[in-house]
């Protein structure tokens, strides 16, 4: 372990995210209101902060081992969420420790799970700040770090490694650096045609500045207390709906396409993208069936909510609590299956859950073959042994998290469906719940207990479990 | 002619000694000393022991003087960088090698003269799984032979006890298939191969050969099949094959694109995992294909087809015993061994295919570039397939076949005239620079070679 390499490459993380937190205050002098001077001091503590550890950790480290990976990753992720809440306390928009740290997290999470009601009257820098944070979360603030700091770029693969998500994690060209670009370009290029688009279609630019950023960062927060129900425009909501799910497809996916010349072909041979779709179109099928039968909702907020939910981005139109059971059920557990790996999505990821099915039919079919030599494959590649036990790993993993998660939810004095649906909401990073936590409500009702699990729910589901999990083991810490 | 040969397997060893018996001078390489000693005491060749691809191995063979070089050894690699050095070092006009890997074939680009000089590639595991794709498509052949880029074919059957063809003598033929023209090149009796006579007549049991143009095949076999058995349609059929080698594994690929339901025992544990995580459908099955009880487990019964196409001529022999105890309408054998060849018929297996056969004759029509090619044998090989170019001085020209004197059990059984081809019946007529199929019996051979050549002496 490298203490100090640890400590200097955390510095500059941090100050990278102090450069964030300035943003808000150019927002906030160009409207010329509040606040302007709230996030330059958080900016700038934040920045000193960062610049003492670069200090103490006394330059570049040589080399970063797998387990200093982990280690970087896993406090990068609290200590930014926590210094993401300083604005929210000094600016006296949440009136608790917990409430703060509450948004914080969910927005660098992408969970968008909320606390504040009355956006529509909160400043824009505020606003702007909840956003950004999602943005930055989004492709993870920490491949953003690889691909601006060439000093990282020993230590760069460990670190990917250890955030980006998805079983097999591909480096997309011969150096980490270039994949780590490659995916932020793919990734601004598409917030940027999503904020155009949105704009062009009737949002104010500073809506749709924030909208582009919340959905291609599949994160879910919105400037108005109505989410997208706000908007009644079939442009706007076919745009988000559109955004959402190019957001969740695999970023390796989009550059590989780009790279053939935005070839459809090269989707629509993906084992994992065909099953995305295929997925997302039956919910719709079905949830919109059932809806519409009684009358309870239209197609176009059947499209837009089971996009939001199974995608994980939280956005809603309406209040989809109020569908039928086997709806609200069908979204429950679009929430689990998530969006691809390797997007900015959140969940167990479509190619798990195939590869954990096509597991499955592949005992089935060792039953009727005993001698039968059978693979699991995607794209038709041999997934091999190693790689499919990681998957049960995590597939018990994620399940077991979220069972306590759930349960410490409801020792906290939470009601059943509430602490299930919450749980579920923020382990995925989705967003709204069922419950007290519905569509129509925010998570401000809950107890500060309750807030705090939730939190740590979170950043589990961000960073897949194990590379948080593989901290709590002793044997992480021993020599 | 002076010959190189590199590598003295199987495929080598058979094509020394072919071109050995023919008065070449042949040279074989091989870097195992055992493998050579076989060479030299069965055939009048040299034999040079070392690495193929090394210049001074060349020399020593007599790379100087050679006009041909086959590089027939089981690497890839070894052959493509033989024929270079042949090329560069030694200037050998004519280079073949044998190169087993699709994906280097896949792409022609990779060779020429300014870039990797081979001529020929030759690939018997890709040959003979063709041959073998070919043949379950048109299963209720036995044989099927394809001429002048598959214009021409030669489909070998026996005649079924209840088909329409029962008899039928020879010149009611076309009563029975309408205007389908075809020519019935070879008849078998009791055993006994020739080529028939119009009088000739059909009984169930017996085996033919009929030329036909390669549009009518199937249109051919649709008249002549008993009616339950061409009622399966390749995606309706259940094969199971043995082995998955170069050959097997090539077989399956090309199954799986006919949506075939397919499956494939492999005893080797390595390879069968190899074969799972490279085919698509089919089912890879560990174990020995032997095994009555793992024949059975996946219902052995119930196949259509059975491809034994392992290494191993004993095991594919005896598997397609077992198969046939259990019935299965279709059997191919594959069959290295020239003894096992002649066995195979006695035990009432069909269809054989032999991969060196084929290479070797792929070799020899390439070295036998002349006015006569397209050489290949029939039935128990006394019949043989000629391909020749009747030239303007030839004695046969511009004459009615029912008046052409040929010599002694030999027939024309497809003119090729450009791009058409012509069945023909008495009033047809071979034309200058005609392409003639004729098929003969061995001992007429050389007069048949003599009345495409002979002209030429009145000049």
């Amino acid at each position: 372990m490298h203490v100090k390499g640890v400590i200097w490459t955390l510095g500059v993380l941090i100050m990278l995210f102090a450069a964030g937190m300035l943003l808000p205050a150019v927002v906030s002098l160009y409207f010329s209101s509040e606040h302007a001077e709230h996030f330059l001091i958080a900016g700038s503590l934040t920045a000193a902060l960062g610049f003492f550890m670069t200090q103490w950790g006394g330059g570049a480290p040589k080399r970063l081992s797998h387990k200093d990976g982990f280690l970087v990753v896993a406090l990068a992720w609290v200590v930014l969420s926590l210094l993401g809440a300083i604005p929210f306390w000094i600016t006296g928009v949440c009136d608790t420790i917990a409430d703060g740290l509450f948004e914080s997290t969910s927005g660098l999470t992408t969970t968008g799970a909320t606390i504040l009601t009355g956006l529509d009257h909160l400043p824009p820098s505020i606003l702007f700040w909840r956003s950004m944070q999602e943005w930055l979360g989004g492709m993870g603030i920490i491949v953003l770090a690889v691909a601006v700091m060439p000093l990282l770029g020993v230590g760069g693969m460990q670190l990917f490694r250890a955030e980006t998500p998805g079983p097999v994690k591909d480096k997309l060209t011969a150096r980490v650096t270039e994949t780590a670009k490659a995916l932020w370009y793919i990734y601004l290029a598409m917030t940027i045609l999503a904020g155009v688009a949105l704009w062009l279609a009737g949002m104010t630019p500073f809506d749709a500045i924030n909208h582009a950023m919340t959905t291609v960062a599949i994160g879910g927060f919105s400037t108005h207390d109505a989410s997208m129900g706000y908007y009644d425009s079939m442009w706007i909501r076919g745009l988000t709906v559109i955004f959402m799910l190019l957001a969740g497809i695999n970023f390796t996916l989009h550059f590989t396409a780009m790279r053939r010349g935005f070839s459809i072909r090269t989707y629509s041979r993906d084992d994992e993208f065909r099953t995305y779709i295929k997925w997302i179109s039956v919910l719709i099928i079905l949830i919109g069936g059932l809806t519409l039968l009684t009358g309870r909702g239209t197609w176009d907020e059947v499209i837009f909510n089971t996009v939001a939910i199974a995608t994980t981005t939280g956005f809603a139109v309406s209040d989809y609590a109020l569908w039928p059971p086997g709806t609200t059920m069908l979204l429950f557990a679009a929430m689990f299956i998530g969006a691809c790996a390797g997007s900015t999505g959140g969940g167990m990821k479509v190619v798990r859950v195939l590869l954990l099915f096509r597991q499955g039919m592949r005992e089935i079919r060792r039953l009727i073959h005993p001698h039968g030599v059978i693979h699991v494959k995607i794209n038709e590649q041999s997934i091999t042994g190693p790689i499919v036990q990681a998957l049960w790993g995590f597939f018990v993993l994620y399940i077991v998290c979220y069972a306590i998660v759930a349960i410490l939810l409801a020792f906290t004095g939470v009601d059943m469906l509430t602490s299930l649906t919450a749980a579920a909401a923020c382990i995925t990073n989705t967003g709204p719940g069922f419950g007290d936590v519905g569509p129509a409500s925010t998570y401000a009702s809950l107890p500060d207990a309750a807030k705090g699990v939730l939190m740590f729910g979170m950043i589990l589901g961000r960073l897949e479990i194990f590379t948080f999990f593989v901290l709590l083991v002793p044997e992480f810490w021993r020599k | 002619m002076n010959v190189l040969i590199l590598g003295a397997g199987e495929v080598g060893f058979h094509i020394a000694q072919r071109l050995a018996s023919e008065g070449n001078n042949v040279s074989v390489i091989d870097n195992n000393a055992a493998r050579l000693q076989r060479v030299a005491d069965t055939m009048d060749v040299k034999t040079v022991l070392g690495h193929a691809t090394h210049p001074s191995v060349l020399a020593q063979a007599g790379a100087d003087n050679a006009e041909l070089l086959i590089a027939a050894t089981t690497n890839d690699e070894t052959n493509m960088l033989a024929c270079q050095v042949a090329h560069s070092l030694f200037k050998v006009t004519t280079k073949m090698a044998r190169i087993r890997e699709t994906d280097y074939v896949n792409h022609p680009k990779l060779f020429g003269r300014d870039e990797l000089p081979i001529d020929l590639i030759i690939s018997p595991e890709t040959e003979a799984a063709k041959s073998i794709v070919k043949r379950f498509q048109i299963s209720a052949a036995v044989d099927a032979q394809e001429f002048a880029d598959g214009k021409v074919q030669l489909l070998g059957m026996r005649i079924p006890p209840k088909g329409q063809l029962a008899g039928v003598a020879l010149s009611e033929l076309h009563e029975v298939l309408g205007d389908l023209r075809t020519y019935v090149v070879a008849h078998e009796h009791n055993r006994c191969w020739c080529v028939p006579q119009p009088e000739t007549v059909l009984l169930s049991g017996d085996s033919i050969y009929l030329a036909v143009a390669g549009h009518d095949v199937d249109r051919l076999l649709e008249c002549i099949s008993p009616p339950d058995e061409h009622a399966k349609s390749p995606s309706k059929r259940n094969v199971l094959i043995v082995g998955g080698g170069h050959v097997g594994y090539i077989v399956a690929c090309q199954l799986e694109k006919l949506g075939v339901s397919i499956k494939l025992i492999e005893h080797n544990e390595l390879r069968a995992e190899w074969l799972a995580e490279h085919l698509d459908s089919t089912v890879v099955i560990h174990g020995d294909a032997l095994d009555r009880q793992l024949l059975e487990e996946e219902v052995i019964d119930n196949m259509d087809d059975f491809l034994a196409l392992t290494n191993d001529d004993e095991t594919n022999i005896l598997g397609s015993l077992i198969a046939k105890k259990y019935k299965i309408p279709h059997i191919v054998t594959l069959v290295n061994r020239a003894i096992y060849s002649d066995l195979t018929r006695e035990m009432g297996l069909e269809i054989t295919v032999s991969p060196r056969l084929t290479t070797a004759s792929a070799i020899l029509r390439h070295v036998r570039k002349g006015r006569i090619f397209g050489l290949s044998s029939l039935g128990d090989g006394t019949l043989e397939v000629l391909e020749a170019e009747a030239l303007k001085t030839s004695a046969i020209l511009d004459t009615p076949l029912s008046a052409l004197k040929l010599p002694e059990n030999t027939v024309i059984g497809a003119i090729i005239r450009g791009d058409k081809v012509i069945i023909p019946d008495g009033d047809s007529m071979v034309e200058a620079n005609d392409h003639v199929l004729l098929i003969s019996q061995g001992k007429a051979l050389r007069d048949v070679e003599k009345l495409f050549e002979v002209s030429l002496e009145f000049f």
